[in-house]
C-alpha cells in the first residue's frame, strides 16, 4: 500500500514504507499476527532496515500509531485555525477524520487498533491520542461553554471514535460521509 | 427432582455431577472477574484463575479451552445479568414516558457497575480492544443498549431530533468511554455521574432543559 502524496509520516522513505506496511499487516492479518517477516515482506525492505527503525513489531505498531495521529492532528489544527465559529471547526475536524478514513482506511485503522488491551504500551499511547483529540475538540468548541471535567468532550470523542471503528471494521468507511451532518450537530448540541 | 436431603448413607452427601460442574464453572468465571479486576486481562493467567477459584487446573480445561474462552463466557454471563437488571428497572417505571424509562434503565446500569466493580471491568474496560474473538460479543452488547435506548421512543421525538441509529450508538459508546475511563482510573463508584449521563443521553432528543428535569428525578 502506498499512501497519497503529501501524507508524510516519516522523513525517511523507508521508514514511511515500514509504517504503511504495519498498517497493511494489521488490516489484513490482525494485530496478533504482526511479525517482522510480514512487515518487511510488505515493505520490501531488509530485516536490518526494520531493526534500524524499530526494536520489535510492538514498538513499530506504537510508533506507527503515533506517526498517523501526529499527522492527522496537525492537519486538522492547521485547517481549523481558519474557520470562524465552533460549528464550522467541528464540522471541518470531523470531515477531515472521516475523509482520511475513507481515503486511507488502513492507516486510519492504526488509530483504533483492535487488540490494544493486550499491549499496555499501545493502550497508553492510544489513551494519549484520545486525550489529544479531546483537547482539539475543546478548542474547536471554544465559542461554547466548556466543562471543567471535560466529561462531555470525552464522551463525544469516544462516541465518534466507536462509530468510526465500527464502520472501518465493516469496510463501510465510504458511508461515513452521510453521517457527517448529524454527527457534527450532535457534537455541538451537547451543552455543558 | 430427587430429594438430596434424604440419604440412607452416612457421611457427606454427594451433589449430582451436573450441579458440581455448574458450580465449578461459576466459580471459575467469578475468579476470572476477580483477577481481571485486580490486574487487568492482559496480566491474568490461568494459574491466577484456578488459584483464586481453588479448583484444579485440569478442571479449568474441562470447562474452557483457554483464558479467552473463559473471558468470553464470563462476559456473556455478565452481559445477560446486567440486561435483565436494566429491563426490570425499565419495567418498574410501568406507564411512565420514554425519558423516565430510559433514565431508570441508566440508573440501574450505573448502580450495577458501582456495586460490582469486577463486572464493570469485564463489561466496560477489559473487553474493549481484545481482538476479533470478543468483538462480536461487545458489538452485540452495544447493539442491545442502542435498541433499548430507541425502544418506546415516540416517532415524533425521533423525527424531531433528526438523529439516526449511528448517533444512538455514538451516544451509548460515548457514555461507555467515560465510565471505562473513570473505572480504569480507580473511581469505581460511578453513581454520582447519573445526572450527567441521563442529560447526555436524553438531551439530544428531548432538549437539555427537559433532560435535566428528568435527571433530577432519578439522581
Amino acid at each position: 500500500m502506498t499512501s497519497a502524496p503529501g501524507l508524510v509520516l516519516a522523513r525517511e522513505p523507508r521508514r514511511q514504507r515500514l509504517i504503511e506496511a504495519v498498517a497493511t499487516v494489521v488490516a489484513e492479518a490482525g494485530y496478533v499476527n504482526l511479525t517482522v517477516a510480514r512487515i518487511v515482506g510488505e515493505a520490501h525492505v531488509s530485516r536490518r532496515t526494520f531493526y534500524d527503525n524499530f526494536a520489535n513489531p510492538g514498538v513499530a505498531l506504537v510508533e506507527s500509531h503515533a506517526a498517523v495521529a501526529d499527522w492527522l492532528l496537525a492537519a486538522i489544527a492547521r485547517r481549523c485555525r481558519d474557520e470562524e465559529d465552533s460549528m464550522a471547526r467541528v464540522r471541518m475536524a470531523l470531515e477531515m477524520v472521516f475523509g482520511f478514513a475513507a481515503r486511507e482506511p488502513r492507516l486510519a485503522g492504526l488509530l483504533t487498533v483492535d487488540g490494544v488491551a493486550l499491549d499496555p504500551e499501545l493502550s497508553k499511547r492510544i489513551a494519549v491520542t484520545s486525550h489529544r483529540f479531546v483537547a482539539l475538540l475543546r478548542k474547536a468548541r471554544r465559542d461554547l461553554p466548556l466543562s471543567e471535567s471535560g466529561w462531555i468532550e470525552v464522551s463525544l470523542v469516544g462516541g465518534a471514535a466507536a462509530v468510526l471503528t465500527r464502520y472501518l471494521a465493516a469496510g463501510e468507511q465510504q458511508r461515513l460521509d452521510q453521517l457527517l451532518p448529524e454527527l457534527s450537530r450532535w457534537m455541538l448540541l451537547s451543552p455543558i | 427432582m430427587p430429594d438430596y436431603t434424604r440419604s440412607s448413607r452416612p457421611g457427606p452427601r454427594r451433589l449430582p455431577k451436573d450441579v458440581v460442574k455448574f458450580d465449578q464453572r461459576e466459580r471459575l468465571m467469578t475468579a476470572l472477574a476477580t483477577v481481571v479486576h485486580e490486574k487487568g486481562y492482559e496480566r491474568t493467567t490461568i494459574t491466577d484463575i484456578v488459584t483464586t477459584a481453588a479448583i484444579a487446573r485440569k478442571t479449568f480445561y474441562e470447562h474452557f479451552a483457554d483464558r479467552e474462552d473463559c473471558f468470553l463466557a464470563t462476559f456473556y454471563a455478565l452481559d445477560r445479568h446486567s440486561r435483565s437488571l436494566m429491563e426490570a428497572a425499565c419495567e418498574r417505571e410501568g406507564g411512565a414516558e420514554w425519558p423516565d424509562r430510559v433514565a431508570a434503565t441508566l440508573a440501574a446500569a450505573l448502580d450495577f457497575f458501582s456495586q460490582n466493580p469486577e463486572a464493570a471491568r469485564v463489561l466496560l474496560v477489559d473487553s474493549a480492544g481484545l481482538g476479533e474473538a470478543i468483538r462480536p460479543r461487545v458489538d452485540a452488547y452495544t447493539d442491545w443498549l442502542v435498541a433499548r435506548l430507541g425502544q418506546g421512543r415516540p416517532p415524533e421525538v425521533t423525527a424531531g431530533a433528526g438523529l439516526t441509529e449511528p448517533i444512538d450508538e455514538a451516544i451509548v459508546t460515548g457514555v461507555r468511554t467515560v465510565l471505562a475511563n473513570r473505572i480504569s482510573a480507580g473511581q469505581e463508584d460511578v453513581t454520582p455521574l447519573i445526572g450527567e449521563v441521563i442529560e447526555s443521553v436524553l438531551g439530544p432528543y428531548v432538549g437539555f432543559d427537559r433532560a435535566r428535569e428528568v435527571a433530577a428525578r432519578h439522581s
